[in-house]
C-alpha cells in the first residue's frame, strides 16, 4: 500500500503514468503549482500577517506569475483532453467541467487583478469569491482527493497488488 | 531682442525641471505627494511604488482632531511604547529596515500595518478613507 502511494507521487512511478508522458508531466507540475502558488504567494502572506501575525517564505512575484500561467494553461490542457480524447470523453460528466472551472477561476481572476487587466475591484472580489467557493466545494466533491488521495490510493493498491492478494489468500487459507 | 527674452524664459523653464525638488524620498520638505518606493531598502521593487497624497492625509487627520502623530511615531524607551511624534516627524526608514530588528517591524510590514489598519478603521467609522487592497495603493503607472 505504501509502495503504491509513493509510486503514484513520483512522476513516471506508476505504469499508467509511463503510458501518457505528456499528461504525466503536466499533471505532476499542475498539482505542485496549484498548491505552492497560493500558499507561498507574497500578497497572501501579507494578508496572513495582517490577520494572524504569521508570515512564511514568499515566491518572487515574477515566479508566482509564471506558475499561475502554467496552472491556467494546464487546466486548458485538461479541458481539451476531456473533449478530444475518446476514452476520457466517455467517462466525463458535466460536473467534471464545473470542477475544472472552479479550480481555474481563482487563478484567472487573481492573474487579471495582479496585472490590473479589467476593472480592479470586481476582479479582486471575483478572485476572493471564486477562491472561497472552491475551498467550500473541496470536501464535498472529487476535489477531496487533495486530502484523501493517500487513502484512496492505499485501498486500490491493496486490492490490486499481487503480493497483497497472496498474503490475504495465505492468511485466509 | 525678443529672441533673447524667449531664450531666457526657455532656460528658466528647463531650470525648473533640473532643480525642482524631486521629493522621491524627501523627509524635510512638505511635498504635496510622496512616492513611496525605497529601492535603497527593498532593492528591485516587485510591485509598483505607492503614491501618498500627504496633504490630503494632513487635512483629513486635522479635521478629525488627529495630528501628524497618527502616522509619525517615535519609540519612548522609558514607557516602552510608541508615542506620537508631533513636532519631531521623521521618515519611516529612520528606524524601520528591510527586516524585523528586535521590536521594530520591517519596513514593508510597518507600511502595510500603518496604512491598511488606519484605512480599515476609518471605513468602519464611516470616515473618508483610503485603499485597503493590494492594487488600490500599488497602482501601475
Amino acid at each position: 500500500m505504501v509502495r503504491s502511494i509513493l509510486s503514484w507521487l513520483v512522476p513516471f512511478g506508476s505504469g499508467t503514468m509511463r503510458k501518457n508522458p505528456a499528461l504525466t508531466l503536466v499533471s505532476f507540475f499542475f498539482h505542485g503549482f496549484v498548491i505552492l502558488t497560493p500558499v507561498f504567494l507574497h500578497a497572501h502572506n501579507v494578508l496572513w500577517y495582517e490577520s494572524w501575525g504569521i508570515q512564511w517564505w514568499s515566491l518572487p512575484e515574477g515566479t508566482a506569475d509564471l506558475l499561475t500561467v502554467f496552472v491556467i494553461a494546464a487546466c486548458g490542457f485538461f479541458l481539451i483532453r476531456r473533449i478530444m480524447v475518446p476514452e476520457v470523453r466517455e467517462v466525463t460528466k458535466p460536473s467534471d467541467f464545473a470542477l475544472l472551472a472552479l479550480v481555474v477561476l481563482p487563478f484567472v481572476f487573481g492573474f487579471l487583478a495582479y496585472h490590473g487587466w479589467g476593472p480592479y475591484r470586481p476582479m479582486l472580489i471575483l478572485h476572493v469569491l471564486s477562491g472561497e467557493v472552491l475551498l467550500v466545494v473541496i470536501p464535498f466533491s472529487r476535489l477531496g482527493h487533495m486530502l484523501l488521495f493517500a487513502f484512496g490510493r492505499a485501498q486500490i493498491g491493496r486490492e490490486i497488488a499481487p503480493s497483497a492478494g497472496v498474503l490475504r489468500q495465505r492468511s485466509h487459507g | 531682442m525678443n529672441n533673447r527674452v524667449y531664450f531666457i524664459f526657455f532656460l528658466a523653464w528647463i531650470g525648473c525641471f533640473l532643480f525642482h525638488p524631486g521629493g522621491q524620498h524627501g523627509v524635510e520638505a512638505q511635498e504635496e505627494t510622496y512616492y513611496i518606493a525605497h529601492e535603497e531598502v527593498f532593492g528591485k521593487l516587485q510591485r509598483p511604488p505607492v503614491t501618498l497624497p500627504h496633504n490630503l492625509h494632513m487635512e483629513s487627520l486635522e479635521q478629525d482632531g488627529d495630528g501628524c502623530g497618527a502616522c509619525h511615531h517615535l519609540y519612548d524607551a522609558d514607557r516602552g511604547a510608541l508615542v506620537p511624534a508631533d513636532g519631531e516627524e521623521t521618515g519611516c526608514t529612520e528606524c524601520h529596515g528591510r527586516t524585523k530588528e528586535g521590536n521594530i517591524v520591517g519596513l514593508e510590514n510597518a507600511y502595510h500595518g500603518s496604512c491598511n489598519r488606519c484605512h480599515r478603521t476609518r471605513i468602519k467609522q464611516k470616515n473618508a478613507s483610503g485603499p485597503t487592497t493590494c492594487g488600490g495603493c500599488h497602482k501601475k503607472q
